[in-house]
C-alpha cells in the first residue's frame, strides 16, 4: 500500500521534531563532555569541537640559531608555533598543564634529538592522557574525594529519615481516618511548598548549638524537610492502591501486623519505596544553597563545582568535575523513569 | 435490494503483524439489531471499531447508505457508540454529557434541552442530570452511555460489550430496555458481546465470529439448530452441547456411532440411515457428533443406547443429568423437577433431526435435516 | 523496625505520627516563625518594618522581584505548552517512543551546578553555542556574539530558555504519567460524537487532565521562584538579580556586611509569600470545583 501524501506529510513533520529534540538535547551534551576532555590548550580554541580528541598532530621544529626547540600544533591547514623552549623539563610541564599530554624528561630529549637530527620539522603525535582533568580534578586538587562523599553521606542521611517518617506518615494517612487527617496532608503540602532557603537561614544558629554545623547530617536534616513531605505524599498514594484485604488475609492467617508490614505491604510498595528514595538522593546530590549557608569546610560535590566555576577562568576542570557530578544523577533518573507512571499517575493535588 | 450497510472484503492487520480480521463480508438491512457474537480474541471489537472509524481499515470497504465511509473519521459517519467502560465524560453533567453531541451538530438550545429531557426520561435518568459520573452507581452511568447514544438520531448505533460490567440481574433488565428502545426507533444497530445467551436474547441476526473469521450468520434459530461448524455448536447452548469423535458405521440400516477407543466399547445408535441422507461417505469415517442436552430425553431401559445416570442437577425450572457416553461426560437436559436416582439405569432417546454432524478434516456441518 | 519499638503504646495509629510532627515542630516550624520573626524586627530587636523598607529602596531588590516574577510566568507559560505538547505526541507511542522519551530526560538528570557549567561553556563569545552557529554558517566567526552580555529583559529570556532546557522532561512527566492513565475511550467518545480532533483536545482531554496539569505547574512554579544557580553561575552576581540570588549573595558574598543577616531573611519571607500567593492564585483561577470524588 502506497502512503497517501497526507501520510507523507505526517511522517516527515514526525521525523523533523525527533531530530529536533534529539539534537537540542544531545548536542550541548556532546559539546560539554568535550570540553571535560579538554586541555587547557583547546579550551581556548574557536570554534569548539563537538568530539573530543584523543591525541594532536603536532610538529617539532630544531631552531639552529637559538638551539632551540619549537612545538606546532596543527590547526585547521596550517601548524600553529605554540611553544619554543631550549628546556627539556620546561616543555615536558607545557605538555602536562596545557595539553594534557604525558611526556616524561627522557622522552622529551629523545624528541629533541631526533628532530635536531630532521632538516624541516619532525612530525610527531602526541598522544592525550585522557581522563587527565577527572585526575585532576579529583585526585590532585584538594577535597575534592571528600566532597563526594559529603554528598554520598548527606544523601544516605536524607534517604533514611525521608523514608522512615515519610513511609509511616504516607502508611497512616492512607490507611487512617482520623479527625485533622486531611490538615495533616495538607500541611505536608504546604511544607513542600516552602523555599528551602528560608529555612536554612535560621536552623544554621540551631545546627551550631547542637555542634552539627558543617556535617553532612546537619545537610540531611534540613534536606528532609520537604522530602519527608514528598514521600509521604508518594506512599499514602501506593499504600491506597493495596488493598487492604491483602494484609488482613495475612493476619487472618496468622501474621502478626509487623509481620504483614514486612512481607506483603513493604514489598509492593517497593517502586514507591524506591521512586521516594530517589527523590531524596537527587535532592541532597543536586542542592547548592543549603550547602552553601550550612557548610564550610566540608563541602558537597554540587557546592564544590559551583565554586570552582567561580575561580577558575577555564571551565574544562568545572566540566569534568560537573560530569562526575552528573553520572549518579543520570543512572537514578532512568532508573526513576520506569516508575514514574506508577508514581504519578495516581498522584494529584 | 441494495442492503443498508455492507463489509466487503473488511481486513484488519495491526504493524506487529497479527491479522485479526480476515475477510469480513457481512450485509445488514435497515433498521436491523445485529449481534456479532464471539470469544475474546475473535475479532469482533476490532470490527466494531473499524466501523466506527477507530482502527483503521487495512483492506476492504465499508459502505453505509450507499455512502463509501472506509475511510472517514468517526465523527463523519453519523454513528453512534455505546463503549464498554461508557466513556461519560467525568468532568461534565449528566446533562451536558448527553448534550455535548448535539451542541457539535450545532442545535439550538431549545432543541437540545428537549432532547435531553426525552431521552433521559425514556433512560429513567432525570434525577440525575445535574450530577456528576463520579457521583452516580455503574448501571446509571451505563443509562446515561444509552442516553447519549439515543440522543443522537444516527444512521448506525455501534455498541462494544455494554453490558459486560453490570451484575447479572442489571444485565437482564437492561438488556430487555435496549431491545426495548430498539422496537422504539429502529435504529440500526450493530451490538458486540461474548454472551451468547445475551445474543440469542437481543438479535435479529447473529453473527458468529472465530479468529477473525466469521462462522455463520443467521437468526437466532439458524445459529442454534442449524450450527454450520462445529465452533458455532460448541459456542451456542448453555449448558454446552455434548460433542464427541465418532466413527460411523451402518448396521442393519440404522446409523451407529462407535467411540474408536476400544476401551470404552459405547456405541450409540443415531436412528434409521434413512433419516441422514447422504451420509453414506462418511460410513466408516470418523466424524464430529454434537447433540445438545435438551435434544435428549430418556426412559426405562430398552437395550438402546443404554447409560446410567451420575449426577442429578435440580434447577427448579429444568433439571440437568450428567451420564457417561463414550466414556466422557455427557449432559441431559430435562424440563421439570425429575425423580431420578444416582446409578439408575435408563436408555437415551435421541431425535435423528436434531443431531448435528460436522466433518472431522473442514469441521463443516454435514448433514441437514 | 524502630518504628515499631518507637512508640510505647499501640494505642491508636496517631502515634506514629508524633515523631514526624516532632520533627516539623523542630526544624520547620521554629525556623519559619523565627525567620518571620526576624525579619519583622530592626537590629535592635524592636517590630518594625525597617527590613523590608530598607529592601524596597534598594533598585537591585526592586529588578530582583520584577525579574523573579517575570522569569516565574515565562517559564510556566513556555514550559507548560512544550511540554503538554510534547506528553500528547509521546503518549502516541510510535516505534521509537522509548528511546525518545529516554533522550527527553536526560536534562532532568543535571544538577543545577552541572546546567550552570554546561551553558556558561556555550554561551561566552568563544563557547560551543557560537561554534555550533559558526560551523552552520549562521555566523560569523570573527564577530561571534556575546550572549552573557545581555542584560534585563534579554537575560531574563536567555535564562528562561536554558531552564526550559533543563526543567522541560520534569514536567512533561508528570503530564505524561497523566495522559498515560487517560481513558482513551473518552477520547474516542469524543470523535464518534462528533468532535474534531482540536475539539476532543479543548473539551475532553484538558479538563479531563486538569489536576494533572495543577500539579505539574504548581511543582514548577515554586521551583521557578527560587531560581538563582543558574544566573550566577552564567552572568555572576548583582548582574541580573533574582530574589534568591539576593539571597545567596547576602549568604555567600557580603557575609559580614552590615544588613546581610537581615536582608537575607527577609528575601526569604518575601520569597516564601509570593510562592504562597502565586500557588493559591493559580488553584483560584483554575477552578478547582470539588467534583464529588476522584477522576483519576
Amino acid at each position: 500500500m502506497s502512503m497517501r501524501p497526507g501520510k507523507l506529510w505526517s511522517r516527515t513533520v514526525f521525523l523533523l521534531i525527533l531530530a529536533t529534540i534529539a539534537s537540542t538535547v544531545i548536542l550541548p551534551i556532546l559539546y560539554f563532555l568535550t570540553i571535560s576532555f579538554a586541555s587547557n590548550y583547546e579550551a581556548y580554541q574557536f570554534p569548539a569541537k563537538i568530539f573530543p580528541t584523543f591525541s594532536y598532530s603536532a610538529q617539532l621544529r630544531y631552531n639552529a640559531e637559538k638551539d632551540s626547540y619549537t612545538l606546532l600544533l596543527k590547526k585547521g591547514s596550517t601548524y600553529e608555533a605554540v611553544k619554543t623552549t631550549q628546556d627539556v623539563s620546561d616543555f615536558s610541564l607545557y605538555c602536562k598543564s596545557q595539553l594534557n599530554v604525558l611526556l616524561s624528561s627522557a622522552a622529551v630529549q629523545e624528541l629533541f634529538n631526533k628532530a635536531k637530527n630532521t632538516d624541516h620539522a619532525l612530525p610527531i603525535k602526541l598522544k592525550k592522557d585522557f581522563f587527565r582533568n577527572y585526575i585532576v580534578f579529583f585526585i590532585l586538587a584538594e577535597g575534592s574525594m571528600c566532597a563526594l562523599f559529603n554528598s554520598l553521606k548527606a544523601a544516605g542521611w536524607t534517604i533514611l529519615i525521608s523514608l522512615i517518617l515519610g513511609g509511616v506518615s504516607g502508611y497512616i494517612m492512607a490507611r487512617y481516618k482520623f479527625k485533622f487527617s486531611n490538615t495533616f496532608s495538607t500541611s505536608l503540602l504546604v511544607v513542600r511548598m516552602f523555599p528551602a532557603v528560608a529555612l536554612s537561614l535560621p536552623l544554621v544558629v540551631y545546627i551550631m548549638k547542637m555542634n552539627l554545623y558543617d556535617t553532612s547530617f546537619a545537610l540531611a536534616i534540613v534536606y528532609a524537610v520537604p522530602n519527608i513531605a514528598l514521600t509521604a505524599w508518594i506512599t499514602s498514594s501506593i499504600f491506597k492502591g493495596i488493598s487492604v484485604e491483602l494484609e488482613e488475609a495475612a493476619m487472618v492467617f496468622g501474621a502478626t501486623r509487623l509481620k504483614t508490614l514486612m512481607t506483603i505491604t513493604f514489598p509492593l510498595a517497593f517502586p514507591a519505596i524506591i521512586a521516594s528514595s530517589l527523590y531524596a538522593f537527587l535532592a541532597a546530590w543536586n542542592d547548592s544553597i543549603t550547602a552553601l549557608i550550612m557548610t564550610n569546610n566540608n563541602p558537597t560535590l554540587a557546592l564544590l563545582v559551583y565554586r570552582t566555576v567561580g575561580s577558575s577562568t577555564i571551565p574544562n576542570l568545572p566540566a569534568a568535575g560537573a560530569v562526575v557530578l552528573l553520572v549518579p544523577s543520570l543512572i537514578f533518573t532512568f532508573i526513576i523513569k520506569n516508575y514514574i507512571n506508577q508514581l504519578w499517575g495516581k498522584v494529584a493535588l | 435490494m441494495v442492503s443498508y450497510l455492507k463489509l466487503n472484503s473488511l481486513k484488519k492487520t495491526y504493524p506487529n503483524g497479527v491479522t485479526a480480521v480476515k475477510d469480513i463480508d457481512l450485509e445488514i438491512e435497515k433498521g436491523e439489531f445485529v449481534v456479532i457474537l464471539g470469544p475474546s480474541g475473535c475479532g469482533k471489537t476490532t470490527t466494531l471499531r473499524m466501523l466506527a472509524g477507530l482502527e483503521e481499515v487495512t483492506n476492504g470497504s465499508i459502505i453505509l447508505n450507499g455512502r463509501d465511509i472506509t475511510h472517514l473519521p468517526p465523527r463523519q459517519r453519523d454513528i453512534s457508540m455505546i463503549f464498554q467502560s461508557y466513556a461519560v465524560w467525568p468532568h461534565m453533567t449528566v446533562a451536558e454529557n448527553i448534550a455535548y453531541p448535539l451542541k457539535l451538530r450545532k442545535m439550538d438550545k431549545h432543541t437540545i434541552h428537549s432532547k435531553v429531557q426525552e431521552v433521559a426520561r425514556i433512560c429513567n435518568i432525570l434525577d440525575y442530570l445535574n450530577r456528576y459520573p463520579a457521583q452516580l452507581s455503574g448501571g446509571q452511568r451505563q443509562r446515561v452511555a444509552v442516553a447519549r447514544a439515543l440522543a443522537v438520531d444516527s444512521k448506525l448505533s455501534l455498541m462494544d460489550e455494554p453490558l459486560s460490567n453490570l451484575d447479572a440481574k442489571l444485565r437482564t433488565s437492561v438488556r430487555t430496555f435496549l431491545k426495548e428502545i430498539h422496537r422504539n426507533t429502529g435504529a440500526t444497530t450493530i451490538f458486540v458481546t461474548h454472551d451468547q445467551a445475551e445474543a440469542m436474547a437481543l438479535a435479529d441476526r447473529i453473527v458468529v465470529m472465530n479468529e477473525g473469521k466469521i462462522e455463520q450468520v443467521g437468526s437466532t434459530r439458524e445459529i442454534y439448530n442449524q450450527c454450520g461448524s462445529l465452533f458455532t455448536a460448541q459456542f451456542m447452548g448453555t449448558p454446552p452441547a455434548n460433542i464427541q469423535k465418532v466413527s460411523l458405521i451402518s448396521n442393519q440400516e440404522r446409523l451407529i456411532a462407535n467411540d474408536k477407543n476400544a476401551e470404552t466399547q459405547f456405541s450409540l445408535d443415531l436412528g434409521n440411515q434413512s433419516a441422514f441422507p447422504g451420509i453414506d461417505r462418511y460410513i466408516g469415517e470418523e466424524i464430529f457428533l454434537a447433540i445438545r442436552p435438551e435434544n435428549i430425553n430418556i426412559s426405562e431401559p430398552k437395550g438402546i443406547n443404554e447409560t446410567s445416570i451420575e449426577i442429578v442437577e435440580p434447577q427448579g425450572a429444568y433439571t440437568i443429568l450428567v451420564t457417561k457416553v463414550f466414556g466422557s461426560e455427557w449432559k441431559i437436559m430435562l424440563e421439570g423437577d425429575i425423580d431420578i436416582r444416582i446409578g439408575q439405569k435408563v436408555s437415551l432417546i435421541i431425535d435423528p433431526g436434531k443431531i448435528m454432524l460436522f466433518d472431522a478434516q473442514s469441521k463443516k456441518r454435514v448433514n441437514f435435516s | 523496625m524502630n518504628r515499631m519499638r518507637r512508640a510505647g503504646f499501640f494505642k491508636s495509629p496517631i502515634w506514629f505520627l508524633v515523631p514526624v510532627i516532632i520533627y516539623y515542630a523542630a526544624f520547620w516550624i521554629r525556623p519559619t516563625i523565627s525567620v518571620i520573626i526576624e525579619s519583622f524586627t530592626d537590629k535592635s530587636g524592636v517590630f518594625s518594618f525597617a527590613n523590608y523598607v530598607r529592601l524596597f529602596s534598594q533598585k537591585s531588590m526592586r529588578t530582583a522581584f520584577l525579574n523573579t516574577i517575570l522569569f516565574t510566568l515565562g517559564s510556566a507559560i513556555l514550559q507548560f505548552i512544550l511540554a503538554f505538547a510534547l506528553a500528547l505526541w509521546l503518549n502516541k507511542k510510535f516505534r521509537f517512543s522509548n528511546l525518545v522519551l529516554f533522550i527527553t530526560l536526560i536534562p532532568m538528570a543535571f544538577p543545577p551546578a552541572a546546567v550552570g557549567i554546561l551553558w556558561k561553556t556555550g554561551l561566552y563569545r568563544f563557547g560551543w553555542i557560537n561554534s555550533f552557529l559558526c560551523s552552520l554558517g549562521l555566523m560569523n566567526p570573527a564577530n561571534p556574539v556575546d550572549w552573557m552580555s545581555f542584560r534585563n529583559l534579554y537575560a531574563v529570556i536567555l535564562l528562561i530558555i536554558i531552564d526550559t532546557w533543563t526543567v522541560l522532561p520534569s514536567v512533561m512527566i508528570i503530564l505524561l504519567a497523566g495522559l498515560q492513565n487517560f481513558n482513551k475511550e473518552f477520547e474516542e467518545a469524543g470523535w464518534v460524537f462528533g468532535a474534531n480532533k482540536f475539539q476532543t483536545l479543548k473539551d475532553i482531554v484538558f479538563p479531563i487532565m486538569k489536576p494533572t496539569i495543577i500539579t505539574a505547574m504548581i511543582l514548577r512554579m515554586i521551583a521557578a521562584v527560587q531560581v538563582w544557580l543558574i544566573a550566577v553561575m552564567i552572568f555572576g552576581y548583582n548582574v541580573v538579580p533574582f530574589l534568591v540570588e539576593r539571597i545567596a549573595y547576602n549568604v555567600d558574598v557580603i557575609t559580614f556586611a552590615k544588613y546581610a543577616r537581615k536582608d537575607a531573611y527577609t528575601i526569604s519571607v518575601i520569597v516564601a509569600a509570593i510562592v504562597l500567593i502565586s500557588v493559591s492564585i493559580y488553584l483560584r483561577v483554575s477552578g478547582e470545583k470539588q467534583k464529588g470524588g476522584e477522576i483519576a
